[in-house]
Parts: C-alpha cells; sequence; structure tokens
C-alpha cells in the first residue's frame, strides 16, 4: 500500500517509538498507550496537511491520544475474552501488559506512576521529545510557568524515590 | 544525581518500548478517518481495543452478596470491603439476577443492564435516567476516583471481571450504569457510565 501522505512516513518511523513512550509514561498501561497512539497517528494521517505544518507533530500526536483517553473514559468500558485465546495465560502470568516488567525498569515506572499525571506528562514530554518548556506548555495547554512548577516537583520527587537504585546499579 | 542523570535513567528505561504498528496500517486507519466527517466517532473506537482474559468456570450457582474470603463458585459474587469499597465478581454473563439489589443494598447507587444485539460504545440510557451533568473531564476524574483507577481493576481479572467501586467516592445524586454487553461466541464487553440517581434510574 503506497503512503499517498508525503512524509508522513518518515515522521511516524522517527517519533512513533518515543510517541508511544510518552504516552505509555503518562497513561501507565501499555496496551492502552498502543491503541491511543496508533488511533492519534491515523488521525495524524488524515489530517496531515494541517498536522504536518504544526510546530512539532510529535507533540500534536501525543496531546491527541491523551485527549483520546479522556474520552474513553467518559464512558469506561472494557471487552473481555473468553478462554482459549491465549491472553487468560498472560494474565495469569501476570504479563498483561498494564506495567511491562520486561522492558521498563520496575522502581522507574513505580515511581513516574505515583507522580501526579500532570507531572508525569510534563517529564514525558521533556525527556522523549525534547520539548522545551514553551513547547510542553502548548503541548498540554497550560501556562509555561505551571510547566516549571511540575518539573521541578517531579524531578525531586523522582530523585528522592531513584536515587537508592541508581547508586545500588552503579556499584 | 543530577538532573541529567536522572533524565537519562528515565529515558533509558523506555529504551525497548516500541510500536510495532506498520505504517501501511496506520494509513489504512487514517482513510477512514478521513472519510469521516466527525472525528467524534473514531473516539469511542479507542475505549473497545483493550482486551483482558477470563478464566472458565464450571457449574456455576446463582450471585450471591458474601463475606470476604468466600471461595465458592457463583455467577457472581458482591463482596464488602474495609473502608467503603464494594467488589462485584462476574462469572458468568447473563446470571445477573439480585446482583442489582446486592450492590445497592451494599452502597452502591447502581443500574445493572445485560444489553444483547449491536453492542454500543455509548448506550443510551433508559427514560428516566438521565446522564450527570459535568464535563467529560470531571466525569472522566470522577470515574477513576470510584474506580480506584483502570489499572487496580484490571488487575484483578484472573478468575472473572473483578470491579471494585469505592462507594465513598460516589457523590450524592449520582449512580452507576453498569452494561454488560455479549459481543461475539468468544468476546464480551462491559461499560460504565455515571448517571443522576433517580427513583427510575438507580432505586
Amino acid at each position: 500500500m503506497s503512503i499517498d501522505s508525503a512524509g508522513f512516513a518518515e515522521f511516524y518511523q522517527a517519533t512513533r517509538d518515543d510517541c508511544l513512550r510518552v504516552v505509555f509514561a503518562s497513561v501507565g498501561d501499555r496496551p492502552t498507550a498502543e491503541d491511543l497512539v496508533a488511533e492519534a497517528f491515523a488521525r495524524a494521517w488524515a489530517r496531515w496537511h494541517t498536522v504536518s505544518r504544526h510546530p512539532a507533530p510529535a507533540a500534536w500526536v501525543v496531546r491527541t491520544a491523551l485527549n483520546a483517553r479522556v474520552s474513553w473514559w467518559r464512558r469506561y468500558r472494557r471487552e473481555v475474552e473468553l478462554p482459549g485465546s491465549g491472553a487468560e495465560t498472560a494474565l495469569l502470568d501476570g504479563t498483561d501488559g498494564a506495567l511491562d516488567r520486561s522492558l521498563v525498569d520496575r522502581a522507574l515506572m513505580a515511581a513516574l506512576l505515583r507522580l501526579p499525571a500532570r507531572q508525569r506528562e510534563v517529564v514525558a514530554l521533556r525527556i522523549f521529545l525534547d520539548l522545551d518548556t514553551a513547547g510542553t506548555a502548548q503541548a498540554l495547554g497550560i501556562a509555561p510557568g505551571t510547566v516549571t512548577a511540575h518539573l521541578a516537583r517531579a524531578m525531586a520527587a523522582l530523585r528522592a524515590e531513584l536515587s537508592g537504585v541508581i547508586e545500588q546499579e552503579q556499584r | 544525581m543530577n538532573d541529567d542523570q536522572l533524565l537519562t535513567a528515565v529515558r533509558d528505561s523506555f529504551a525497548e518500548v516500541r510500536l510495532d504498528v506498520p505504517v501501511e496500517q496506520t494509513a489504512r486507519r487514517g482513510r477512514v478517518l478521513r472519510g469521516r466527517s466527525r472525528a467524534y466517532r473514531a473516539a469511542g473506537l479507542v475505549g473497545a481495543a483493550a482486551i483482558a482474559g477470563v478464566t472458565a468456570v464450571a457449574l456455576i450457582g446463582p450471585g450471591r452478596a458474601v463475606p470476604s474470603g468466600s471461595a465458592r463458585l457463583d455467577a457472581w459474587t458482591v463482596t464488602k470491603g474495609v473502608g467503603g469499597t464494594v467488589t462485584v465478581t462476574l462469572r458468568q454473563l447473563l446470571a445477573v439476577t439480585g446482583l442489582q439489589s446486592a450492590l445497592r443494598a451494599d452502597g452502591v447507587p447502581v443500574r445493572v443492564v445485560v444489553r444483547t444485539g449491536m453492542p454500543s460504545s455509548d448506550p443510551t440510557p433508559p427514560s428516566g435516567c438521565r446522564r450527570v451533568t459535568m464535563s467529560d473531564v470531571a466525569n472522566a476524574n470522577l470515574q477513576e476516583k470510584i474506580l480506584g483507577g483502570a489499572h487496580a481493576n484490571m488487575a484483578a481479572f484472573a478468575h472473572g471481571i473483578a470491579i471494585t467501586f469505592d462507594s465513598r467516592e460516589i457523590p450524592a445524586g449520582v449512580g452507576i450504569d453498569l452494561v454488560i454487553q455479549p459481543l461475539s461466541d468468544r468476546h464480551f464487553g462491559w461499560s460504565l457510565d455515571l448517571v443522576q440517581a433517580s427513583p427510575a434510574c438507580t432505586g
């Protein structure tokens, strides 16, 4: 299948992993994050003529994914697969993806998830999309000063929780 | 540890998190969305994607409210925990007779409905039962408080659908609309929305 939105494929390949990481860090559930990000990229494709001119298209994708999560929560909904599909085995093994322990260090994710939601978003945008304060503020629709405050609080909390873990790994 | 070291540690821990959806699949979905005039229709589909498993249970009896620690496998059980939490565990789809009364008796103003036919991501409440009037964000935040977070509930799925409500977080005048929908011979779904508590809706 040809990709008939010029430049989208390159954008997608370059940013999809980092967008997933931001949303995963924000929502704390990898399958949900994958669904949200995939849908957000599809929306970006559908409006690529506009999104491609956005000053930070990856931030647009993340914002769209996080907004979709709010819509999803509006009507909390789950589907359940009956036995035989393999999904129940994954659950019994504790590998249902709610926290992908094979990929993400447990201590780091636990510390991140203990942060308030907005602080998680600010940290994730800073780390994975390398957004500055103004870009983060624009992506989240909050004031730059609020971004600075959230980031400072988040860093202090993470540092307090992780310092022991990092030092142990460095020994 | 300085800020750079800390940020690097967090960044490195996510190095293996990758999105494996091919760009062709994204483009296909994009074409569908482009053909639609109303973007909100797509938002509903996102919520339908999460999948969880459930263990088969044979010889299931009728549901009942039980004290904590019961091992009997009923079609459903309602267990009142400490601090105002009420957990309902569903093991059989259509045998929910009495479940609504049991939940209400434990302080959860709820309407429980099994709805067959074409599933909807946003089923319409019955006559006399109105949705709460609040923003989507406020609604989402309140649901998260009542449910204790999606992940806390999802973690208990190994032996049935277990949904835990924190009755203390349900404001006066607010009720819960719980809809169970068989989707196919292999899938079923449940959805929850907040409604205005009224005799016609939540008893």
